[in-house]
């Protein structure tokens, strides 16, 4: 991507990620209903799901730019996969954050080692060794290509994050989307869902757009330092 | 104020000051490899020129 295409787009995904921040912040906190048993703090609910959409959504990329690298041995999908785990990172960083702070008042305990929640440590785990392990490794074809096999094995820990609270009897609720018989939200509750899920989204493209930005800098001075060593 | 107010505020102070500080790093990261890229760029063009 040229350089005024890239500021065109980076302005785009700016509008459209604080338009909808806003939104997500009025529809959470004056529109959507409060919650009976819980009480305002189920509020963090939207910030939570959402969050922990993006980061899986996040780490699916992974996997498929890793298998995509693999396939190809192109530079451009090991930078989106390093691109998409550090965003993973982020995000999932997000529901380890606003789980506990829901969890407090909801449960009266900060953490427990239940299914669920261990089962996205070790999610949260694993990716930050994928970065180390980036970072740590020297020789670039053989970075990206442990990274790239790395990330299709760390993969398999995101749907036991998914099934862990259906397969698995948890301290955390069962699941309210796709949950069975059940299961279920309030329409209006559904709407600050989703409202929050496309913000969360919007400030994800953003962010995978500067990430990305920065693999293909990194790449350009590594090419240049080249050729100013080869001058010397 | 109530427990549950207050944990909903830090809740999302966290989480956006989280995204924001990222946001900021990945801008500051940016700048310095911009800036690394132009002073290479330079050393390429002047040893040209002295060719």
């Amino acid at each position: 991507m040229n350089r005024r295409n890239y500021h065109r787009l980076s302005l785009i995904l700016f509008c459209a990620a604080l338009v909808m921040v806003l939104w997500a912040w009025y529809a959470v906190f004056l529109q959507v209903p409060t919650e009976r048993t819980m009480g305002v703090v189920q509020r963090i609910f939207y910030l939570h799901l959402s969050s922990a959409f993006v980061s899986f959504l996040a780490f699916f990329v992974v996997f498929i730019s890793s298998v995509a690298y693999l396939l190809t041995r192109k530079a451009e999908w090991d930078w989106a996969a390093a691109t998409a785990a550090e965003i993973g990172i982020i995000f999932i960083a997000a529901v380890l954050i606003s789980g506990p702070l829901w969890a407090k008042p909801a449960w009266g305990i900060w953490w427990t080692w239940d299914a669920r929640l261990t089962t996205t440590l070790v999610l949260f785990l694993i990716y930050l060794a994928y970065l180390l392990l980036r970072y740590y490794t020297l020789e670039a074809g053989r970075q990206a290509r442990l990274a790239a096999i790395f990330g299709i094995i760390g993969f398999v820990d995101v749907p036991l994050v998914y099934m862990a609270n259906r397969w698995w009897r948890t301290q955390h609720p069962q699941p309210v989307i796709l949950g069975g018989s059940e299961s279920g939200l309030d329409p209006r509750m559904w709407y600050g869902l989703l409202v929050t899920f496309v913000a969360m989204l919007t400030v994800g493209a953003l962010v995978f757009l500067q990430r990305y930005r920065l693999e293909e800098s990194r790449h350009a001075v590594n090419e240049l330092r080249r050729a100013v060593g080869q001058l010397e | 104020m109530d427990v549950g107010l207050k944990h909903l505020f830090l809740a999302f102070s966290f989480v956006w000051i989280l995204h924001l500080g990222y946001l900021l790093s990945l801008a500051s990261r940016q700048k310095r490899l911009s800036e690394e890229i132009r002073t290479l760029q330079q050393v390429l063009k002047g040893s040209e020129r002295s060719r």
